[in-house]
């Protein structure tokens, strides 16, 4: 209540629930309930767990089922694999965090490299091709990177605005399951979890690729 | 000595569809299984509850629990009652803050059985012996599909009957769009939803459209008959007595 | 409800006769219907998953208060300014003056339910500040001065011709448009770029909140969300009371729930949290607004506060015949279908919204696709009960059920009924019912013919052909 100067609401609010919680009935609903019957029409059917038992395998399957762009990588091949994305796909510049090991990047050429010290103001990041960053962890079922503010991941808008966005996941931060998210990442920092590149599906539920955030992921596998 | 059973009919088969309940007799005698019909029964209450007038339902179902505690095993010829049943009786016995009606309908709710879940569930058959050589549809009802989870029951008794023809009925599992006095209320959306799942038994060339529910059937046959589709709705006990024995004193009727 | 004619029967019927919005909502609620089946068949522990999140989400609901205090001391603790909202002027009255505060006309806006559950944009326009929606789909409607009609897909009533005519009009800026979906996201991308860049001030729902650690979660899928959650200077936050969870694990169990449920992928593409504000990284200022706005009412009542579990994932719109053929527009709330026939009338009661609970057949196909397991139909049919005992009822309606409930609870008085239709048997199966034919007749003739009474009921047949030889 730092800044409201009026308690009242805060009083009420709390008071409310209370007396609305003093009704302690608890509603029973028999087990069997509310859960789909297996076979009948219209109810989703298992699907046999035939697809990669190989978590690696599994989280390449998902990356790509929602368009991400996937290459397996030796630690060595690195730099080339990135030379080879930033040159196929002509991009210009990029910009990078400052932990980002600058092995990685060392044999893109030309290219415009911008260091972000967090001063670059947003339009100008907006106006660079790319971004290169590491991530804390990856889950598998789901294709999805996590990035949590890391200095070789950057503030936020780093990763927001360029169109391109070339994420390096470690095979070793490959988790299989949503539900070991946070022992392997702190809630408290500024995370976001990205799950293919930026789509909608508001028009006709149809998903399209590519609205604000960056239009082009590149997912790096390094073993 | 020959096990016993109590037919709960409702107020709905027994007033305007009598043969579903007499083709339920026809089949479990054909089973060796005798069946009573206690006379005292009326209606188990469920207009009331869906309609918003739960207290109405209370003394509905103070008969229900007078007419069949004495009964060892009770079937329901209609999925809609047996989850009536199943679904709100404790409720409604625990509203009366009566412990002696608590205590009976929490004894008496576990015995009562929708027809075609006691057939494979209970006395675990599928083949009845039965023949009906057309082309037919199920149509799995709501509360069958959902509330009871019999869905499996109904299509495992129809493939044994010798000649039969199960069809796939596009989008089975949507409701028909009954919902009891939904059908007059919301009788524009009612009829919409109805209009689909006509469209989607002719689109089977279905002959006969099968369900555990003569009201759900009533509703789709007034839009079969209104449509003049030729297509005959019948109730699963139906289909399942055809070929066992020529039913006394059937009118020929529904 | 038969008292009123507001209410769902009467907007229904136009949103029915409307062959074009049949169409397209019967085309988008089957595709997302499939996609939902598909993923949520992967998870071979749905339903123990559906188990605990139904459990979490009352464990919450069991304690809100101290869980709400939790949440306000640790949102405090990580730099963050908690207010407290009582109803929707209040909320309105909070959120304007943080703008009025830093001398804004302009805001940005993440989709947010709660927020059009306020009024905030038209509020916000009365008071000369200009609310610019961010989602493709809440543009779509902001441009068109239309209104949601789906919690997820806010113009999922409106196809991809219609779309591309709006923005032909609007925000095209005199470019030829196709109707691919592509093209029409590309266009609203270049629309909104500068508004990001140049805005000071965003304002988006909550979809989660861990009182643990005071961290916000909000899941969207086009990036305007971190667009709004990241570059303005000010962030200001709105949620309803029980969008709590207890802590991290608790919260990762609703990010597998509500994605397949919700848009049907196993994650959706962006989720943000954050937990107060960071030096360097993203807003300066952050505002929760704690909004109670009718919520506690609903705690009070032990069946409809399941209610309050809801997780927004509109899961239960997609599945419900009756939500395919009326639309959202037909509840006449900003919160449609099933969820909406049981929240809308505890949150609101206004006149129109106490015909929703009538407006199901009971079907249950909402209660299954549930990833917090509201009972559905359980809390319809309670409602019902209780907008009745309310005195919101017919006179005919009530004295009906009334001798129904008379003549059915023995069965003399039953037969005598029975005995009666049956003498008039023949009258009766003759009668050509019209659809002018007045009351529950002529409803029922609309669309379909009447039953034929048999000869004889079951009971008199038993009688006739069993009771005589002795059973």
């Amino acid at each position: 209540m730092a800044n409201s100067s009026d308690r009242q609401p805060r009083v009420t609010v709390l008071n409310s629930i209370k007396s609305a919680l003093a009704n302690k009935s608890v509603i029973r609903a028999p087990l069997s309930a509310g859960v789909a019957t297996v076979g009948a029409p219209g109810t989703p059917i298992p699907v046999p767990q035939n697809r990669s038992q190989d978590t690696l395998d599994l989280f390449e399957d998902m990356l790509a089922d929602y368009r991400a762009r996937v290459i397996r990588s030796e630690a060595g091949e690195l730099p080339l694999v990135i030379a080879g994305l930033v040159s196929q796909h002509k991009i210009k510049s990029v910009v990078v965090p400052p932990g980002l090991d600058a092995t990685w990047y060392q044999n893109i050429g030309e290219v415009k490299v911008v260091f972000d010290d967090g001063s670059i103001p947003f339009d100008e990041l907006a106006s660079i091709d790319a971004v290169i960053t590491g991530c804390t962890c990856a889950i598998a079922e789901t294709g999805t990177l996590v990035l949590s503010g890391q200095p070789y991941e950057g503030r936020r808008a780093v990763t927001l605005l360029p169109d391109f966005h070339i994420c390096v996941v470690r095979s070793e931060v490959v988790m299989r399951r949503v539900k070991n998210l946070f022992s392997h990442v702190t809630i408290t920092d500024p995370i976001t979890l990205i799950s293919g590149p930026s789509a909608t599906s508001d028009i006709e539920l149809k998903r399209v690729e590519g609205v604000h955030g960056p239009r082009n992921l590149f997912v790096v596998i390094v073993s | 000595m020959a096990r016993t059973l109590s037919l709960f009919v409702s107020c709905f088969n027994d007033t305007l569809y009598p043969k579903t309940a007499k083709s339920a007799e026809v089949v479990l005698n054909s089973l060796g299984i005798k069946v009573e019909f206690p006379r005292k029964q009326t209606c188990c209450g469920q207009i009331h509850i869906n309609t918003g007038f739960a207290s109405g339902a209370i003394p509905l179902m103070r008969n229900f629990i007078d007419t069949f505690e004495a009964s060892e095993e009770i079937v329901a010829l209609s999925g809609s009652c047996t989850a009536m049943i199943r679904e709100h009786y404790q409720d409604l016995a625990e509203r009366t803050h009566d412990s002696g009606l608590i205590a009976r309908t929490e004894e008496l709710v576990p015995r009562v059985f929708e027809f075609s879940e006691y057939l494979t569930n209970v006395l675990g058959i599928t083949d009845v012996g039965a023949s009906y050589p057309h082309r037919v549809v199920y149509h799995p009802t709501c509360h069958s599909l959902r509330s009871l989870h019999i869905y499996d029951s109904a299509v495992r008794l129809l493939c044994a009957v010798k000649g039969l023809e199960l069809v796939v009925l596009p989008y089975a599992e949507q409701c028909c769009g009954f919902g009891g006095t939904f059908s007059i209320k919301n009788s524009a959306m009612s009829a919409a939803i109805l209009a689909d799942k006509v469209g989607n038994i002719v689109s089977a060339r279905a002959e006969t459209v099968v369900a555990l529910d003569n009201s759900c059937l009533m509703h789709i046959s007034g839009a079969l008959r209104r449509n003049n589709t030729g297509i005959s709705v019948m109730h699963l006990a139906e289909v399942l007595a055809h070929g066992l024995e020529a039913i006394e004193g059937t009118d020929g009727q529904n | 409800m038969v008292k009123t004619k507001i209410g769902f029967p009467s907007s229904s019927v136009r949103q029915i006769n409307n062959s074009q919005l049949r169409a397209n909502l019967k085309a988008a609620t089957s595709a997302i219907r499939e996609k939902r089946a598909r993923v949520v068949g992967e998870k071979e522990d749905w339903e123990e998953l559906r188990r605990k999140g139904e459990h979490v989400r009352d464990e919450i609901l069991n304690n809100l208060d101290s869980y709400l205090m939790q949440l306000e001391r640790s949102v405090t603790a990580a730099g963050g300014i908690v207010h407290w909202a009582r109803d929707s002027a209040e909320a309105n009255q909070i959120i304007l003056s943080l703008v009025q505060g830093h001398g804004e006309t302009e805001v940005i806006k993440v989709k947010s339910l709660t927020t059009d559950e306020l009024g905030l944009n038209e509020f916000l326009a009365q008071h000369e500040v200009t609310a610019f929606e961010t989602d493709l789909a809440e543009l779509i409607v902001q441009l068109a001065h239309d209104k949601p009609s789906h919690i997820l897909v806010p113009a999922i009533h409106k196809n991809r011709s219609e779309i591309r005519d709006l923005f032909q009009r609007t925000i095209a800026q005199g470019r030829v448009l196709s109707n691919e979906p592509a093209e029409l996201a590309e266009t609203s991308r270049l629309y909104l770029r500068q508004k990001f860049l140049s805005s000071k001030i965003a304002i988006s729902g909550v979809n989660f909140a861990v009182a643990d650690t005071g961290t916000v979660c909000v899941v969207e899928s086009e990036g305007n969300g971190r667009m709004c959650l990241t570059l303005p200077k000010v962030l200001i936050s709105v949620m309803g009371i029980e969008k709590i969870v207890p802590g991290p694990d608790d919260l990762a169990i609703f990010l597998e729930l509500l994605p397949r449920s919700s848009t049907g992928e196993r994650m959706n593409p962006y989720t943000s949290l954050w937990t107060g504000v960071y030096p360097g990284d993203g807003p300066s200022e952050f505002h929760l607004v704690i909004l109670d706005n009718g919520r506690s009412r609903v705690l009070a009542d032990p069946i409809g506060r399941q209610a309050l579990r809801c997780i927004r994932c509109s899961a239960c719109l997609n599945v419900c015949p009756v939500y395919e053929r009326s639309g959202g527009h037909a509840y006449d709330s900003v919160y449609p279908g099933p969820i909406g026939a049981i929240l809308s009338p505890q949150l609101f009661g206004t006149e129109s919204s106490l015909s929703l609970p009538w407006a199901s057949t009971l079907c249950g196909a909402c209660y299954e696709v549930c990833p917090v397991r509201i009972n559905i139909p359980q809390v319809l049919v309670h409602l019902r009960e209780k907008v009745i005992s309310q005195g919101h009822r017919s006179r005919t309606e009530a004295m009906s059920f009334g001798l129904i409930s008379f003549f059915f609870q023995t069965s003399r008085r039953f037969e005598l009924l029975q005995n009666i239709a049956t003498r008039f048997r023949v009258l009766i199966n003759h009668l050509h019912v019209s659809k002018s034919a007045p009351g529950a007749l002529g409803k029922w003739a609309e669309a379909r013919e009447l039953p034929q009474l048999p000869r004889e009921t079951f009971r008199l047949w038993w009688r006739r052909n069993r009771d005589k030889n002795g059973k």
